[in-house]
């Protein structure tokens, strides 16, 4: 038995070291979440427009174009409702200036799934808030470490490791304000094809139809919370649905859409704090400006800026 | 509790430790053992448990009813209450809708309009294979091949044994139950190869099956958008996903059962080298088909006259429930159907191989042994296609495709480095069960007498495989069933 058992720990502990070693390392280099946490952490008394929510904002739209007000985009890629929501009150007691926070809402994604018995919503990059923004969810311990979570895959972590420390290689993707700005209209994907697989992923993470109105209750119950909580400090929230090409469009069940749209439409009618604008079919918009179906890209990120610019600036007006 | 999850990674040292304290208390360490079985099938969902300690106490008690019974009538009412409590259990909880939708289909075909509700049932994990392991029980019992145990507790080990209760490998209560009965001591050979199975198991699961997996799902479910050749591609690959994933599971649960000084048998013997259908069934989830020639065809045989045309009707019985056994589809009724038909060619063909190990001591298989491996394994590759499929439909339009003008039509976009490297483990997959596959699992006699670098390298290399190449994690596909 003791031979067993030192045979064993002689021939794992090099592994375990291995682990170590590189969670340590991988965690030393600079991230979104880490970026994003520490400007909130030193800058979020300053910040008076606040960009939320998933990749249509952060590749979406970019600050600079904010002309008026002090404006930080803190949304990320697969960042759902919940977690902004989690952010919004990790922070309260910061937010001295805030105005507005604005959200995309795409109607499919009210219709996404939370993790099984817990509250949370799906996401495969939940341990990174837990390790980075320090959100205290109720997580399995798995996620309570990069290379033990689902998502990490040893050889693009030994990869990054690699290009961060050897070759001083920069992998960050996102400006000083926060805005993506890797979705470059040259490296444009094929819009026909990227709408079909997602819409047709889209369709897949969210619940089945017989169950699409638990889910959409799921989903708008997270998002009155954030209304009461914008209208409990008085803070304008924007919400909007992003341009999405045709090709998606048109391969989304009608009735989930309707259904997504009509749900919008009570909850944001009964807050005064809250406005919506859809631009999910607007014209302005031309296959120039998209990266893929689903995403703008730099040229699509600085002509839907501008639009939402001047709709924050016009909200004051009044 | 997943085998793969970091959950499990805890949970087995701990058990392990615990287990081995007790090593003089045969009735603790068993204790020990259904306590911790639990805790690892009520991870999932501990309503799971309810069921489990139920089909116990019914079979416990159908097994001391035998016991105390020597009346031929009552000893019939006591097999026959087992059996049908627990293919009652397993027919509510996993062919309910089934049998409604089919029934409601029918009678709206006949002009009735039939509006039952469904059911919003939640499958127990794995009530397939402990629903057959109890069964296996009652019926030795009255069959008086085994006498029924006494003690709860060894029997309630036996019926949910962690290592094997989701997905088999199908005990025996003949093989399994006497070793609860009996003192187990440590053995350090015995517990070395648990580990190098269960690390083989952990290869197969982790870097072939989760690699294959993100193919199969893309190709299975885009299917109308790829040629034939990708389609092509998309059902071997799942030929190996699946085999990757559930002989994998069955390596690690043999693995870790040996860590706690039990034999399970063995349910996997290398079934891609298998040369028709007949060795193929002999070597592919050997603990489901031998349960069901032992308790359903061998019955079935004595039952009726003895000719060709009643073999050939208990073969397509067979093998049609060996199929509806996977899930409550048409797609595996279908499946299990075609199984049986390509059984019943081998019996009719003359070609017999003397051993059921193709080239048994030699290095590579002769041109006609190679042909028939080939041409079982593509037709195999082609039956699971329906097995994979959604419906009927969806696999008769997967398989047209493939024969369409676009099987010579190579799909660019699918060509990624990724799908090169599981091209290439697979490759290397199938060298290293070939030099295997005289051996229990492939690895078992490799490099054992090496140096020990050479060996450690070895064991080190596969170690990197599963951490370093390994897919995006994926459920083990023989939960659903």
């Amino acid at each position: 038995m003791k031979k067993f058992i030192f045979k064993i720990i002689f021939t794992i502990t090099p592994i375990l070291l291995l682990l170590v070693i590189i969670e340590v390392l991988y965690r030393d280099i600079p991230n979104v979440y880490k970026y994003k946490k520490k400007y909130l952490d030193n800058h979020s008394n300053e910040i008076e427009t606040l960009i939320l929510g998933n990749s249509h904002n952060y590749y979406g739209i970019n600050p600079i174009y904010f002309s008026k007000y002090n404006t930080f985009n803190a949304s990320y890629i697969v960042q759902r409702t919940f977690f902004d929501f989690e952010i919004l009150k990790k922070y309260e007691n910061n937010f001295k200036k805030l105005k507005t926070v604005i959200l995309p809402i795409i109607p499919m994604e009210l219709f996404f799934k939370k993790i099984e018995n817990t509250g949370i919503s799906f996401n495969p990059s939940i341990h990174k808030y837990r390790i980075y923004y320090d959100l205290k969810l109720p997580i399995k311990y798995g996620n309570y470490f990069e290379v033990t979570s689902k998502m990490f895959r040893l050889k693009i972590g030994l990869s990054d490791i690699y290009n961060y420390l050897v070759k001083n290689k920069d992998l960050m993707t996102t400006t000083e304000l926060g805005w993506g700005y890797n979705f470059y209209s040259k490296d444009a994907k094929d819009l026909e094809r990227t709408g079909e697989h997602m819409a047709k992923q889209h369709t897949d993470i969210s619940y089945p139809m017989n169950e699409l109105s638990t889910g959409i209750k799921y989903n708008i119950d997270i998002l009155e919370s954030i209304l009461k909580w914008c209208q409990k400090r008085n803070i304008q929230l924007f919400l909007y649905t992003p341009p999405i090409y045709e090709s998606y469009r048109k391969k989304i069940n009608p009735n989930r859409e309707e259904l997504a749209f009509r749900s919008l439409k009570e909850i944001t009618s009964k807050y005064k704090i809250c406005t919506y604008t859809n631009l999910y079919d607007n014209l302005d918009f031309n296959e120039n400006d998209y990266y893929d179906a689903d995403h703008l890209s730099e040229i699509g990120a600085e002509k839907l800026s501008k639009i939402i610019n001047k709709k924050i600036i016009k909200l004051y007006e009044h | 509790m997943l085998f793969n999850s970091i959950d499990f990674a805890f949970f087995l040292p701990i058990i392990f430790f615990l287990y081995w304290i007790f090593n003089k208390n045969l009735k603790l360490q068993n204790f020990i053992i259904v306590i911790s079985s639990y805790i690892f099938y009520g991870w999932w969902d501990w309503r799971f448990l309810l069921l489990i300690v139920f089909s116990t106490l019914v079979d416990y008690s159908v097994g001391q009813g035998l016991l105390n019974n020597n009346n031929q009538w009552k000893r019939k009412l006591l097999l026959w209450t087992s059996i049908s409590v627990n293919l009652g259990l397993l027919a509510f909880f996993k062919y309910y809708n089934f049998f409604l939708y089919n029934f409601i289909t029918a009678f709206s075909f006949l002009g009735a309009n039939i509006k039952p509700g469904a059911l919003n049932i939640i499958l127990p994990v794995g009530i397939s294979f402990y629903t057959f392991q109890t069964l296996s029980y009652s019926i030795d019992v009255y069959k008086q091949k085994l006498k029924p145990t006494k003690d709860l507790i060894a029997f309630s080990a036996f019926v949910s044994f962690f290592p094997q209760l989701v997905a088999g490998p199908i005990e025996r209560a003949t093989h399994l139950l006497p070793q609860f009965e009996t003192n187990r001591k440590f053995n350090y050979s015995k517990s070395i190869d648990g580990i190098k199975q269960i690390l083989w198991g952990l290869f197969k699961k982790i870097v072939i099956a989760d690699n294959c997996a993100t193919f199969v799902n893309l190709i299975f479910d885009n299917s109308t958008e790829y040629s034939g050749s990708t389609l092509l591609l998309g059902s071997v690959l799942f030929c190996f996903q699946i085999y990757g994933d559930f002989s994998g599971y069955s390596d690690i649960a043999i693995g870790v059962a040996r860590l706690f000084g039990f034999n399970l048998r063995q349910n996997f013997a290398f079934p891609y080298f298998s040369r028709n259908f007949n060795e193929f069934w002999k070597k592919w989830h050997i603990s489901l088909s031998s349960w069901f020639r032992d308790y359903l065809f061998i019955p079935l045989v004595k039952s009726g006259k003895i000719n060709a045309w009643t073999k050939i009707k208990n073969i397509v019985i067979l093998f049609i429930i060996t199929g509806f056994w996977h899930g409550a589809n048409w797609t595996f009724i279908f499946w299990g159907f075609l199984h049986a038909l390509l059984f019943i060619s081998t019996i009719f063909t003359k070609k017999k191989y003397k051993s059921i190990i193709p080239a048994k001591g030699k290095n590579l298989p002769s041109c006609r042994e190679a042909l028939d491996i080939l041409k079982t394994f593509f037709l195999f590759a082609f039956t699971l296609i329906i097995f994979r499929a959604n419906t009927i439909k969806h696999a008769y339009d997967y398989i047209s495709d493939i024969f369409s003008s676009t099987l010579f039509v190579i799909d660019k976009h699918i060509i990624s480095p990724n799908l090169i490297f599981t091209v290439q483990i697979i490759l290397f997959f199938i060298i290293i069960e070939w030099y295997g596959r005289e051996s229990k699992y492939a690895i078992e006699k490799l490099g054992s007498k090496w140096k020990p670098f050479f060996r450690y390298s070895y064991y080190y290399f596969i170690v990197f495989l599963i951490l370093f190449y390994g897919g995006q994690t994926q459920q083990f596909i023989y939960f659903q069933f």
